[in-house]
């Protein structure tokens, strides 16, 4: 289940079609001999060369490519980080402050852009970031069969699942290939709760599939068991107790929930944080980046009890 | 004589023409300053109502001043091409506004537009002070120019 291996979506187009209308011409022409199915992240820092996370590896970008030396690494200055920002923001940053402020902006095509810069706080709230320093380009993924490990064990019916790994290991594009299988194989109603509009671009639709994008947990959970009466949420990055509360409500109501969370290994997991959360999910589904990413290397039920592993 | 006459008529005639166009120069930048204060006006509102993109907003705003039409489409395009009757110092003004625009928090936002749409004001007074007076002085005169000419050759 390496999912670089078998990229079947046109994410490639999507993906690139963004970064090349966004980024400066040197950056373009460098970036078009890169091959971009291995491509994780581009990130750029003001005054510092620009890096390529490529197949799992951190290279520098060179006017011909990339490569494992910083001595022809292509850099990129505050001046170019601020266009590509401003691109990014259609030309209206005051658009996205919202998303801004929670350090990203995703696109249409959901290409999320993670942003670091100098925060402006009002009571406790940042109301701005300005003096932008990074910005890095998480290039989305949609791999079509790359949950088949995980419906494995969903013969009869949809179990409430929680998938835990480190960023960028492949939660979401897991997640995302879940959301198809169940609505195809269950023909369930599936209510997608995509906080960042990371999931929905580029999920391949199915029939019974809803979305509520760029709303928070919370009313996004209560509006729409309300409005929707999903059988089925999916949900990327779940942290904090108000996201428990969330999917607690949800069991409550007899929803099953597939959610994403960073997590540590394995062992850590299990004796920090597993008690808690046995009580909403029957699966918990590790991956394994020492493998390749998306590789499910573990997965153990709500008695804990490890019922796969690599 | 008949000739004559037809010739003084005809220089009447296109002096008048050339004065009137030299007066529409004043009432251009006139119409082109009223199109922008509505602009802004609009601007504003979409900025503080809505989270319409730029983009959107000059999309979906009309007009039928050539001249603004073609400011606003080429900040679209990537350079704001100003026109060639504002002053340096008028174009100053504008380019501070278009090469700032988008660019901070919606608060940032309308203070900006509200300080653009104040020297815009400003603009405009003075520049209907200069039509009233210069355009239609520009007519007369040309007309006047147009009867003098007609007599000397009569």
């Amino acid at each position: 289940l390496h999912i670089f291996s078998n990229v079947v979506i046109d994410y490639k187009q999507k993906g690139d079609k963004v970064l090349f209308e966004v980024l400066p011409s040197f950056i373009k022409s460098s970036l078009k001999n890169v091959d971009f199915q291995k491509v994780n992240e581009v990130r750029l820092r003001a005054n510092r060369p620009v890096m390529v996370e490529y197949g799992g590896s951190k290279t520098y970008l060179t006017s011909k490519g990339i490569s494992l030396s910083k001595s022809d690494a292509v850099f990129i200055t505050k001046e170019h980080i601020e266009e590509v920002f401003f691109s990014l923001c259609n030309k209206s940053v005051y658009a996205y402050t919202d998303k801004i402020n929670r350090g990203f902006i995703t696109d249409k095509n959901g290409l999320r852009v993670g942003v670091c810069g100098e925060c402006v706080v009002e009571n406790g709230k940042i109301i701005n970031i300005k003096n932008l320093t990074s910005l890095n380009f998480r290039i989305p993924h949609a791999v079509k069969g790359c949950s088949k490990k995980v419906i494995e064990f969903m013969k009869n019916e949809v179990k409430s699942t929680l998938i835990i790994s480190h960023a960028g290991v492949g939660k979401t594009t897991i997640a995302r290939d879940l959301v198809s299988e169940i609505s195809d194989k269950f023909l369930l109603n599936v209510l997608v709760v995509d906080e960042r509009n990371e999931i929905f671009p580029l999920l391949s639709c199915s029939d019974t599939v809803d979305c509520i994008t760029y709303s928070p947990k919370r009313y996004a959970f209560e509006n729409g068991i309300r409005a929707m009466s999903p059988e089925v949420i999916v949900t990327d990055e779940i942290y904090g107790e108000e996201d428990i509360r969330c999917i607690e409500r949800a069991s409550l109501c007899g929803v099953k929930v597939i959610a994403t969370m960073h997590g540590d290994e394995y062992g850590n997991f299990y004796n920090d944080i597993f008690e808690p959360l046995k009580r909403y999910f029957e699966l918990f589904v590790f991956l394994d980046e020492s493998v390749g990413k998306g590789t499910v290397g573990k997965i153990i039920n709500c008695k804990g009890e490890i019922i796969y592993s690599l | 004589m008949s000739g004559k006459i037809f010739l003084g008529v005809l220089i009447v005639f296109f002096s008048t023409v050339f004065g009137r166009i030299k007066a529409d120069k004043y009432r251009r930048k006139m119409d082109f300053l009223l199109a922008i204060e509505d602009f802004a006006v609009y601007l504003k509102r979409e900025i503080s109502f809505s989270s319409n993109t730029v983009d959107g907003i000059i999309g979906n705003f009309q007009t039928e001043n050539l001249d603004a039409l073609s400011l606003l489409k080429s900040w679209l395009l990537g350079t704001a091409v100003y026109p060639q009757f504002l002053s340096l110092q008028e174009r100053q003004v504008f380019k501070m506004f278009f090469d700032k625009i988008g660019r901070s928090n919606r608060e940032n936002e309308i203070d900006l537009i509200s300080s653009f749409s104040t020297e815009i004001k400003s603009m405009k007074e003075i520049e209907n002070e200069k039509c009233l007076k210069k355009s239609n002085v520009a007519t007369k005169l040309g007309f006047f120019i147009g009867a003098i000419i007609f007599v000397v050759v009569l």
